[in-house]
């Protein structure tokens, strides 16, 4: 078997200084591969997007402690120098962000922030450069992609600056794309679309995907490969088809229960009760304790580990989870 | 049965758009009549720019009306002026999408309760004890009084949204988009304590929403909007099972199922259908103006601009083939 393209070991990140460091993300690992689509799931505060920005170092810093292993293409991601990691973000590991109105310049053309990117990785010289942002605008999706290059970002719609911010994460050929909430700002009708493309994009360059998102529709949508986070920790991982029809962590099994909206014979909506806690509150046990309704005694005492379980027809892929008192049978 | 308790009578909203010399207005809301009746919860839905909010807006006259009628358990309150209008406030109360943006950073949650107590006439020696009771109603104890909307996470803060809409007793709450800035597990108990609330008060609901599977589940009505207008006004039910508008059906299918096998349909219909084709408020279409985007779509589309009418399966559709 080939090593996966992204290996991700006891990868840990403490955010803050001094007496108000936390610790965002704890004992992190999990692989991706080529062609793969994983996605991270989480409520606001679970430390997804935290491990998203470690990967390529993104939230290393004064205020950002990162710890652990982060193999890229055999590459050894966190003792990079300042050159090797500017040569690894965008070129290797490239992101696409949640607010592309945000994230893209408004004062430069869309087709030259995307030639700009490809000038100063020193993929390009300028005019090819330019002619080959207009080609990533074309397999986007954007209608008219010269004319759309011309354009500035307030003059596209939110659909076309999300297709022209996945064009510019593609600009210097990434072998993973980390897709941050890339469809939440966006309409029903249009969310479907961008998927799509995600999905089609990732297929055709035979690249990896990283999508984070708290949205379970999303997930169902296009991702391969499940991992649920909670309090900065991974609870579980699974293939989706079975992440869907059995999921093992109850912090799984509810949160698909609260995204099926449906009233209950009480006129209710199924809900989870409390809330994620806030990472200096998590003590001794299992994170999910205070709100789990099948909580006992010990799982306020002891922190479950993360397991493998041999998993049958799930073509090898491995179903972890963390938790003393998994559940037993499927979803009906 | 008594009449609703507010309806709209080809109630028009424009919106100014300047540019000196060429400074015009856009229709944002067409002509649009609808009835909200008594305790009923109405839902209405769309996407962004569809005129949902500005709908819900005009029902509560935070926007000058700029044709028709506005009426609100049976005063009309299309002309009424900023004095009048503030007496009948008390009655109408908005809860807003953000959360953070909707408190005053600088009152604490006390102060923000005991204002709205006071401006109802709430003698001075009981404001207290109320904040406190609505705070408890809302599920907050009253430790929350003495601290800053800072203090609290999203769907806290919301929830102290509809308490300060609770403290005038109001019969009418529109929520624009009240838990759409939540986490999933926090949305689900935001909406169950409106439900509840509703029915405990017997309270009139408008729920402005994007999400159509949410507000089928949870409403007894649904309007659709689409380009300032009403598309489809129906019951829930037959809405989410039975659509008649092109564009519900759409809206309908578009919702991402948590569950792979309708998901992944979902996707790859929408890689098949391509990039649609928005209209513009600036430069209308003729005729439908979902014809772009409609599968249905034939010459009268073009030409004629559908009425909303009755269709067989009950309710009301404006569309020129409407979907058995």
């Amino acid at each position: 078997m080939t090593t996966p393209l992204l290996q991700v070991r006891g990868l840990t990140a403490r955010l803050g200084t001094g007496a108000a460091q936390v610790t965002a993300v704890s004992d992190l690992g999990f692989d991706v591969g080529r062609g793969e689509i994983l996605a991270i799931v989480g409520e606001s505060g679970s430390g997804k997007t935290t491990a998203a920005m470690a990967l390529s170092r993104l939230n290393e810093g004064p205020g950002g402690q990162l710890s652990g292993q982060v193999l890229f293409d055999g590459v050894d991601v966190l003792s990079l120098n300042r050159r090797a990691l500017r040569t690894l973000r965008g070129q290797g590991i490239a992101m696409v962000f949640q607010d592309a109105r945000a994230a893209l310049n408004p004062c430069e053309r869309v087709g030259d922030q995307i030639a700009e990117a490809m000038v100063v990785h020193g993929a390009r010289r300028w005019t090819q450069a330019r002619r080959q942002a207009v080609a990533l605008l074309a397999e986007v999706g954007l209608p008219e992609p010269e004319r759309r290059a011309t354009l500035f970002p307030h003059e596209l719609s939110g659909g076309q600056m999300q297709r022209a911010m996945i064009a510019l994460g593609l600009a210097c050929d990434p072998g993973l794309l980390i897709a941050d909430e890339p469809t939440t700002a966006l309409d029903v009708t249009v969310q479907a679309q961008v998927l799509a493309l995600l999905k089609s994009v990732v297929a055709r360059r035979n690249m990896a995907l990283i999508l984070i998102t708290h949205d379970l529709g999303v997930v169902a949508s296009i991702a391969d490969r499940v991992l649920v986070m909670y309090a900065g920790r991974i609870v579980e991982e699974a293939e989706v088809g079975r992440f869907f029809a059995a999921p093992r962590h109850p912090y799984s099994r509810d949160m698909i229960r609260a995204a099926s909206i449906a009233l209950d014979a009480s006129g209710r909506l199924a809900t989870i009760p409390g809330r994620p806690p806030r990472p200096q509150d998590i003590g001794d046990g299992c994170a999910y304790a205070p709100r789990c309704a099948q909580r006992q005694a010990d799982c306020t005492t002891l922190r479950p580990a993360l397991t493998v379980h041999p998993t049958a027809g799930d073509a090898g892929l491995p179903h972890r989870f963390a938790c003393l008192h998994p559940i037993a049978e499927a979803l009906s | 049965m008594t009449g609703p308790l507010l309806s709209l009578h080809d109630a028009t909203v424009r919106y100014a758009v300047p540019g000196g010399w060429r400074a015009r207005s856009i229709a944002a809301l067409a002509p649009t009549t609808l009835d909200v009746h008594q305790g009923e919860l109405l839902a209405i839905v769309g996407e962004s720019g569809s005129g949902k909010s500005t709908l819900g807006r005009a029902m509560l006259r935070l926007l000058p009306v700029a044709g028709g009628k506005v009426t609100f358990d049976g005063t009309d309150i299309t002309g009424l002026g900023r004095a009048a209008l503030s007496a009948l406030r008390p009655r109408m109360q908005m809860i807003f999408q953000d959360p953070y943006s909707s408190l005053n950073p600088n009152k604490t949650v006390g102060r923000a309760l005991t204002e709205v107590l006071a401006h109802v006439g709430v003698p001075r020696a009981e404001r207290r004890e109320r904040a406190e009771t609505l705070l408890a109603q809302v599920g907050l104890d009253a430790q929350a009084c003495a601290r800053l909307p800072r203090a609290f996470s999203g769907g806290q803060r919301q929830r102290i949204a509809i308490a300060r809409a609770l403290a005038t007793d109001p019969d009418l709450i529109v929520a624009d988009e009240p838990v759409s800035a939540l986490d999933v597990s926090v949305q689900a108990q935001v909406v169950n304590l409106l439900l509840d609330l509703k029915a405990q008060r017997g309270l009139t609901m408008v729920f402005i929403s994007h999400d159509l599977g949410l507000v089928t589940a949870i409403a007894q009505r649904v309007c659709v909007m689409y380009f300032g207008r009403i598309v489809e006004i129906g019951l829930a039910d037959k809405i989410a099972a039975r659509p008649a508008h092109p564009y519900t059906a759409m809206l309908n299918d578009s919702v991402p199922q948590p569950d792979v096998v309708a998901a992944r349909a979902t996707v790859a219909a929408a890689s098949r259908a391509g990039v649609a084709d928005l209209p513009s408020l600036l430069n209308p279409p003729t005729g439908c103006a979902f014809r772009s985007r409609c599968p249905q779509a034939t010459g009268i589309c073009a030409q004629q601009e559908p009425g909303l009418v009755p269709h067989a399966g009950g309710g009301l559709v404006a569309c020129h083939h409407p979907l058995a």
